[in-house]
C-alpha cells in the first residue's frame, strides 16, 4: 500500500527547538520559568519567554525574539512588529519549523527503529526543501 | 519483497509531507503516526497505485 499525508508542524519539544535555532545560526537561551525579553533600547519588555534569541544576534535596532511555552505545551513565537518587518516574519518562522521538524524526525525515527537512508536538499523558489528517507526493518 | 520506504519532505513553510511505499495496509497507520509525531494533519490520501492495485484485484476476482 502507498499512502501520503501532509502535516503542519507543531513545536512542543524545547530541545529540538533550541537545536533547530542552532542549525539556523542562533544560540538560544533557555529560561525554565520565563525570562524577560529585552527591547531595542536595552530595557526589559513586558513580554517573557522560555527560549530567547538575544537581539545582539539579530540586529542593533532589533528586539529579542522569544518562544513561549503555552498552557497546551506548544511553543508560540513572540516577534516585534519591527523584527517582522525586517524579515523575522512568517516565512522565517516556517524555516524554524522546518529545522525543528528535521530534528524531531531524525531523532524520533532513530528511537523507533527506522533506518536513515539519506538527506537531500532541493532548492525551490520558496526556499530549500529537505527530503529525508528511511526504511523500515 | 518490495522495500518499505518512508520519504519525509520538509517544506520551507514548515509543513511536511510523508510518503509511504511498500507497506501493508495494516501497518500504514502506525508508520504514519510514528512520523507525524502529533503534528496537525492537513490532508491524507492513498496514492493512485493503491487504487490501480485494488481495481486489478477486483478484476481478477471477477474473472474467477
Amino acid at each position: 500500500m502507498s499512502k501520503y499525508s501532509e502535516t503542519s508542524t507543531t513545536v512542543r519539544n524545547q530541545a529540538y527547538l533550541v537545536a533547530a535555532l542552532g542549525e539556523l545560526g542562533y544560540k538560544a537561551e533557555i529560561h525554565a520559568d520565563g525570562g524577560a525579553l529585552v527591547g531595542y533600547e536595552g530595557r526589559d519588555r513586558p513580554e517573557r519567554a522560555h527560549v530567547i534569541i538575544r537581539r545582539v544576534q539579530i540586529g542593533s535596532a532589533s528586539n529579542d525574539i522569544g518562544f513561549v511555552r503555552k498552557p497546551d505545551g506548544t511553543f508560540g513565537a513572540v516577534l516585534s512588529e519591527y523584527d517582522r518587518a525586517i524579515g523575522f516574519d512568517e516565512k522565517w518562522l516556517g524555516r524554524v519549523h522546518q529545522a525543528y521538524k528535521e530534528q524531531q524526525t531524525l531523532s524520533d525515527a532513530k528511537a523507533k527503529g527506522y533506518v536513515f537512508r539519506g538527506r537531500e536538499v532541493v532548492q525551490t523558489p520558496e526556499g530549500p526543501q529537505i527530503r529525508l528517507q528511511f526504511t523500515a526493518r | 519483497m518490495q522495500q518499505k520506504l518512508i520519504t519525509v519532505t520538509l517544506e520551507p513553510d514548515g509543513t511536511s509531507k510523508i510518503d509511504l511505499e511498500g507497506f501493508a495496509d495494516s501497518t500504514c497507520g502506525k508508520v504514519m503516526d510514528d512520523f507525524r509525531s502529533g503534528d496537525r494533519v492537513l490532508s491524507e490520501r492513498r496514492k493512485p497505485e493503491y487504487y490501480n492495485k485494488s481495481r486489478g484485484q477486483q478484476a481478477q476476482q471477477g474473472n474467477q
